[in-house]
Formats: structure tokens, sequence, C-alpha cells
């Protein structure tokens, strides 16, 4: 983890939050200037063109709700995570479009390389599909964008329509609205074409076990954490909806109704004690 | 003459566009800023938090690393 503090506050941040891994203190920025990510909206909220809507508008977005440029941000990146090989080359990378929001590690990990995390799911069973859904992090606190993960394992012989197939019900996941969760686009793997000989029927399907990922964002704005001061759960609900078919029949469409639950982390808000 | 006429004609051309653009503000756009995929990202030698150096190599795992850019730990 890379910032602008001194050694000495990433000492103590360390020590009182039991961190193992390097923070490495970048004061002057001279590293997060090479990387090209220094925050240069705090430069214009401070300078000239302040009134600017336009600068006003990144302000709110990148910098602070209240629309104010505290001097001591002078120096911050955009906050972000690049995912690198042995030889420093980028394999992936995560920055967020507004200052609250942070992707959880375990959220990128499942998004990366489909890593699976200890954390406790549901397992449903239909006479079409396994389904086994679980949440990226056991505990999420505001601002985080994390993941539910379904593992979907059709049933012997049978396939599951895919986005692109007209016709059929294609597998989706409807998540009930909620106030402060916004619900990202969810993600699809690749399909494979299903070819019917009998209609000459070529669709996008799945066969094999899969596995989609909903997106959630739990908001982090100060209303959002007012809301949520003193819970110290979260449960959602969604409904998975697809339809079935093996070589000789075609089934209704179905929908199971799913539900997780994760814990609620309060955000670590007291600051590291050093001598100031 | 006319040979002439044509290069400061381009020469305007070249530099009406960038006129133009001063003042104008860039739009922050984050997934543009810093080294895209497949790109190699600076090295860098800086303290870490019990005092060591550390380098993009020394921080290095079996399958490469994670850099975190946090905004600040301290407040």
């Amino acid at each position: 983890m890379i910032s602008y503090d001194s050694r000495e506050v990433l000492e103590a941040f360390s020590r009182q939050n039991g961190i193992t891994f390097p923070l490495l203190s970048d004061k002057g920025s001279e590293a997060i200037n090479r990387y090209g990510i220094l925050n240069t909206v705090v430069e214009e909220g401070l300078g000239p063109n302040r009134e600017d809507p336009a600068v006003k508008a990144d302000i709110s977005k990148y910098i602070s709700a209240a629309g104010t440029v505290p001097p001591m941000m002078k120096g911050v990146p955009f906050p972000g995570t690049f995912i690198v090989d042995r030889q420093g080359r980028v394999t992936s990378r995560f920055f967020e479009d507004f200052y609250v929001e942070r992707s959880t590690i375990a959220g990128i990990l499942k998004r990366v390389d489909g890593r699976d995390q200890p954390v406790a799911g549901t397992r449903v069973s239909t006479e079409h599909l396994e389904v086994s859904t679980y949440p990226s992090d056991a505990a999420v606190a505001p601002g985080n964008r994390f993941s539910l993960a379904l593992d979907i394992q059709p049933k012997r012989g049978m396939h599951l329509y895919a986005p692109g197939a007209s016709g059929y019900r294609v597998i989706s996941l409807s998540m009930a609205e909620q106030p402060f969760i916004r619900v990202l686009p969810l993600k699809y793997p690749t399909s494979e074409m299903y070819v019917f000989k009998p209609l000459n029927e070529r669709v996008p399907v799945y066969q094999k076990p899969f596995t989609l990922l909903q997106e959630i964002v739990l908001e982090g704005q100060p209303a959002a954490q007012a809301a949520l001061k003193g819970k110290d759960s979260l449960t959602l609900g969604g409904t998975l909806e697809y339809q079935a078919c093996d070589d000789r029949v075609c089934f209704n469409p179905a929908s199971i109704p799913l539900s997780w639950t994760v814990s609620l982390r309060p955000l670590v808000l007291q600051r590291p004690t050093v001598a100031r | 003459m006319t040979r002439l006429v044509g290069w400061s004609l381009l020469a305007l051309l070249m530099t009406l566009p960038l006129a133009a653009r001063q003042g104008a503000r860039t739009k922050i756009e984050v997934s543009t800023l810093g080294p895209q995929v497949g790109e190699r990202v600076p090295d860098f030698s800086l303290p870490d938090q019990t005092g060591g150096t550390r380098t993009l190599q020394s921080i290095m795992g079996p399958k490469g690393a994670m850099l975190v850019f946090i905004r600040s730990a301290d407040w």
C-alpha cells in the first residue's frame, strides 16, 4: 500500500490496526507523480478556477462532498489498485469514480482470478441446476464495492441460456432495491454455441459450470453512513431467473429467490497516534 | 509566395486547436491515468513502516504484486 504519509504515521497505523504487509511512505508524492495518478483536482480546487462548475463537479466526485478542498490533500493520488506480474506489467487495474468508494481486496481477487475466499454461502438445487452463492467479503464497510458470486452447475444434459439467446429466458439476477445499495451490471462469462439440429438453431448457452459475478456498492456518503450506524449486518435479496433445456425437452422459465448476509464494519476513523 | 502563404496557413491551423484548448479543462477520467494493462509500472524505492527500503522488485511475490494507492492512512 502506498500513500504520501510519513513513515511514523504508517508505523503507528500498522501497529494500531494489526497490518503486516508493507505500507510504503511516498512523502513528497514523487512515486505518485511518476505513476501519473496524482489527484490534480486538489490543485484546481485551491487555484483560480475553483469556482468553475466543471471543477466543482470534480471536487465533489474526487475530493469531498462538502465541496471544499483541505490544503493537506495536496499530493494525494486518485486512489486505485494495480495488479502486476513478476515483470512489473499491469495485468489489471481498479480505480474508483467516487472518492468514498473502494473495491475490497477480496472483491478484486474474485474479479481477477475467481479466487475463493472462505465466506459462508447458500447452496440451492433445482431439477435443472445447482447454485452455490456467497459474498466476496464476510464483512463490508460503507463505501465498499464488493461482489456476490454465483457458481452455477447445470445438471447433466442441461443447458441454460446465455446473453444473446432469443426466444428463451436468458439467465439473469434481479436484485431487490434497497436504499444506499447500488447494483452494477451483472458480469457474465463467455458462453458456448449450442446447435439444435432438428431446428437448425444456434443459441448461446452455458452447459459447463460457470460463475456470474454481481458487483454491489454499499454507498459511503454521509447519509448512508448515518443510516447504517449501529447496524451490524446487511441482508441483500435477489432472484435468479433462468430457462433450462436438454436435448429433448425445454422446461418453463424458473426463478430462485436468494439472499446474502454480510456483517457491517464501521469505518476506521481513529487517526494513528503520532507526535504532531 | 503561394508556398509561403500555404505554410503560414498550415502553421496557423496547427496552432488553432492548441489555442482553443488553452484555458479549457481536461475532464478527469481516472481509467486513463497511469500505467494501462500490458504496460510496465515505474520502479520505486520507498521506506516502509519498519524503516526498511522497498522497491518494486522487493515486494514481488511468486505471482507478482498488488500496488494499492490510498489517499492517506492519517485522516
